[in-house]
């Protein structure tokens, strides 16, 4: 019985790595993509400073500013 | 944070007064962030001129690069040190006068770098704050204006809710509560960041 609980649980957690890995490369792929279609279409590479990599850049700011609320 | 501001047990009649605290609170925040900000454009300026050849691709490349490293980092797949100062505002800053203590209070935690630093996107958002400004100061500082801003409304929100009578934490002890997953937001947003950047530079 405790044997099979254990695998049980072993089960879920290799099921949670494998979506989790999944999930990681997916988005990354996604906007890797983004990124490519952004050189292609728009101004060719991002320039940090201009455009849609600017406005990421403000999401980014307020990811960051609220993340920093539970440091103090 | 919130209890500092808005000290519990406080009648209505001064709420004029931690209104005005916490907007003293969030404007002191901003313009920390600001100033930093100003600093790193500043930085990027001075490395611009001393690098005049390299090129905005390899920026962004690098930008890149960094942005995987750190959300790499931050699902704890690397282990990297955390760079951070574990200090904390002391509560003497309030005994000459509260609005001026609050404001410090803004001013150094807006800032970012002289406390802790429990999350690695910090780092790229100061990296791109550098950037920017090695353009344009200008691009650089409403960076800082905004982190400064959402680093300060939680305050504002704890302070609405105490008027309400609710509890006034409520965003900040669902992000204590919800670190991990607090990080693999970070973690996500950073791998956008970084997928977008090197898809662009690559082509």
């Amino acid at each position: 019985m405790a044997e099979s609980y254990g695998g049980s649980a072993q089960d879920t957690q290799v099921a949670r790595l494998r979506a989790w890995v999944l999930g990681v490369s997916v988005t990354a792929l996604a906007m890797f993509l983004v990124g490519v279609a952004l050189a292609v279409f728009v101004d060719g590479p991002a320039r940090p400073w201009t455009g849609l990599a600017y406005v990421i850049a403000m999401g980014l700011a307020i990811v960051v500013g609220l993340s920093k609320t539970s440091s103090a | 944070m919130i209890f500092v501001i808005v000290p519990l047990g406080k009648g209505t009649k001064e709420v004029t007064a931690w209104v005005i605290r916490v907007i003293l609170y969030t404007l002191g925040s901003m313009l920390g962030a600001t100033l930093f900000a100003l600093l790193m454009g500043l930085i990027g300026q001075g490395l611009r001129a001393l690098l005049p050849g390299l090129g905005f691709a390899w920026v962004t490349a690098l930008l890149g690069v960094l942005a995987f490293v750190f959300a790499l980092k931050e699902l704890r797949i690397i282990p990297l040190p955390t760079l951070q100062i574990g200090w904390q505002v002391p509560a003497s800053w309030m005994k000459p006068s509260r609005a001026l203590g609050n404001t410090l209070y803004g001013i150094v935690l807006g800032a970012g770098v002289f406390t802790f630093i429990p999350f690695a996107s910090f780092y790229l958002l100061l990296l791109w704050e550098i950037s920017a400004g090695a353009v344009s100061l200008q691009a650089a500082l409403p960076l800082g204006v905004i982190y400064g801003f959402f680093r300060g409304l939680p305050a504002v929100m704890g302070g609405i809710s105490i008027l309400r009578g609710e509890y006034p934490l409520g965003i900040t002890d669902w992000l204590i509560a919800h670190l991990g997953l607090w990080h693999a937001v970070n973690a996500v947003a950073l791998l956008l960041v970084s997928g977008l950047l090197l898809g662009s530079f690559i082509l």
